[in-house]
């Protein structure tokens, strides 16, 4: 119960950081959460120990269970390749509900499993690996309008009063 | 460093012997009298390719003659998600050199290593270009067809996508005609196919003593090829930077060719 909540935080804090740093920029643009971190580093001459440590790859922690914020790269029919920052893209089912807002270019929220599917077979040297991620899709957090690109207000502020509700969850 | 050389020689060699038109006859009568290496030397050359340094083009003798060092950052790399590696069950144990560790059963790969090998390869590939040479692009990976193919044609190159067929590159007289010219040289971005296996085309390649550049992912077997790459070729960001690296190395080939054209 105290670790759902200290992850909420996490999440809220991560969301509020990146709507600062949207506002001070001042374009409408949707800015990756993975790619803010990486964009702000000053230094241009850092080494890769460094870039590791500072990374959000290693801030993560435990991947499994873990709340990331994610970029729909593609939609096939009913499934969702959602881009979250590291090697392979999580596979997850469109909802049904509000199913016309899960298009290319929406930042949804997704509860990591696995960073790559893969399994060892027996008696093989191996494992043999998907080239695909495992998560949850939770919640849909910015939509991509058809016409123009607005900022919803009210809606953000309904998205912070309860983050961690699941509106629609879908597993596949 | 031998392999370097070595390969750097064999395409001396071959591009020599294939470019025999008029502008190549002044320079080879001035050069037959004095930079041709004697019998003993070649021999020798053959366990040491070093003694045969001095004999190689003056453009060949520096080791980085388009400045790739300074062209090639670690936190575009690092932007790019080139150090993500596979998970460690499916580590290959010929690519532990280039791995920095492993978190939480990911691979990582050491970028000063990778950056090391990449301007090693963009330098063969501006050199290749340098001398007219053609270089095919080839990939598996159908989430980056499609970028390969129009990087290849924006700078005049060739690509194979597609599933591979069987001898094109070792049976070429009977799948394609006669007198088809092979590539001087093939960039693989995926080593691997869909089901793990090695691309065909690079045992090919490696009986027609073609020399290949690999981006080598920690699963892939970086057997056969001549220049490695170790990097991530699944992440379409990762590909379309290595993409714009080969572009930019093709392009300053090109215009150096063009600029000693017109010197001449």
């Amino acid at each position: 119960m105290l670790r759902s909540l200290l992850k909420s935080r996490q999440v809220i804090c991560g969301l509020r950081e990146l709507r600062a740093l949207s506002t001070s920029q001042g374009n409408e643009s949707i800015i990756d959460f993975v790619d803010t971190v990486t964009e702000t580093s000053e230094a241009q001459n850092q080494s890769f120990a460094s870039l590791l440590r500072n990374s959000k790859f290693m801030q993560l922690g435990d991947f499994n269970g873990r709340l990331v914020v994610g970029k729909i790269a593609q939609r096939v029919q009913e499934d969702v390749y959602i881009d979250f920052g590291l090697k392979f893209n999580a596979v997850c089912k469109v909802p049904a509900l509000n199913s016309e807002a899960y298009r290319s270019g929406a930042r949804v929220l997704i509860r990591l499993i696995d960073p790559e599917l893969s399994e060892r077979f027996l008696g093989s040297k191996h494992d043999l690996t998907l080239l695909e991620a495992d998560a949850v899709l939770v919640r849909l957090l910015s939509n991509v309008p058809r016409q123009q690109q607005q900022r919803q207000k009210p809606r953000g502020a309904t998205e912070e009063e309860a983050p961690a509700a699941p509106e629609t969850p879908a597993a596949h | 460093m031998r392999r370097v050389v070595a390969a750097a020689i064999r395409t001396e060699r071959a591009f020599s012997t294939r470019f025999s038109a008029s502008q190549q006859k002044p320079v080879a009568s001035t050069s037959s009298s004095s930079s041709v290496p004697d019998r003993a030397t070649l021999e020798k050359g053959t366990v040491q390719p070093t003694v045969l340094k001095p004999f190689v083009s003056a453009s060949l003798q520096h080791e980085d003659l388009f400045n790739f060092e300074k062209m090639v950052h670690i936190d575009e790399m690092f932007k790019a998600r080139l150090h993500y590696g596979h998970k460690v069950g499916t580590v290959n144990n010929n690519m532990k050199w280039a791995l920095y560790g492993e978190r939480l059963g990911v691979c990582l790969f050491d970028l000063d290593i990778t950056k090391k090998y990449l301007v090693r390869a963009l330098n063969f590939v501006a050199h290749v270009s340098l001398r007219g040479g053609m270089i095919l692009f080839v990939t598996s990976n159908r989430d980056t067809m499609f970028d390969v193919e129009k990087a290849a044609d924006e700078v005049g190159q060739y690509s194979h996508v597609r599933k591979w067929q069987s001898g094109t590159l070792t049976n070429t007289r009977q799948l394609l005609g006669a007198s088809v010219r092979l590539p001087d040289a093939v960039c693989f971005l995926s080593t691997l196919t869909s089901l793990g296996e090695n691309h065909p085309a690079i045992v090919e390649a490696a009986k027609m003593a073609i020399p290949t550049i690999g981006v080598v992912d920690s699963n892939s077997d970086p057997a056969y090829l001549t220049y490695l790459v170790p990097a991530n070729d699944d992440t379409p960001q990762s590909t379309e930077y290595l993409l714009r690296m080969f572009k930019e190395a093709v392009r300053k080939g090109q215009e150096e060719r063009k600029r000693q054209q017109q010197g001449k």
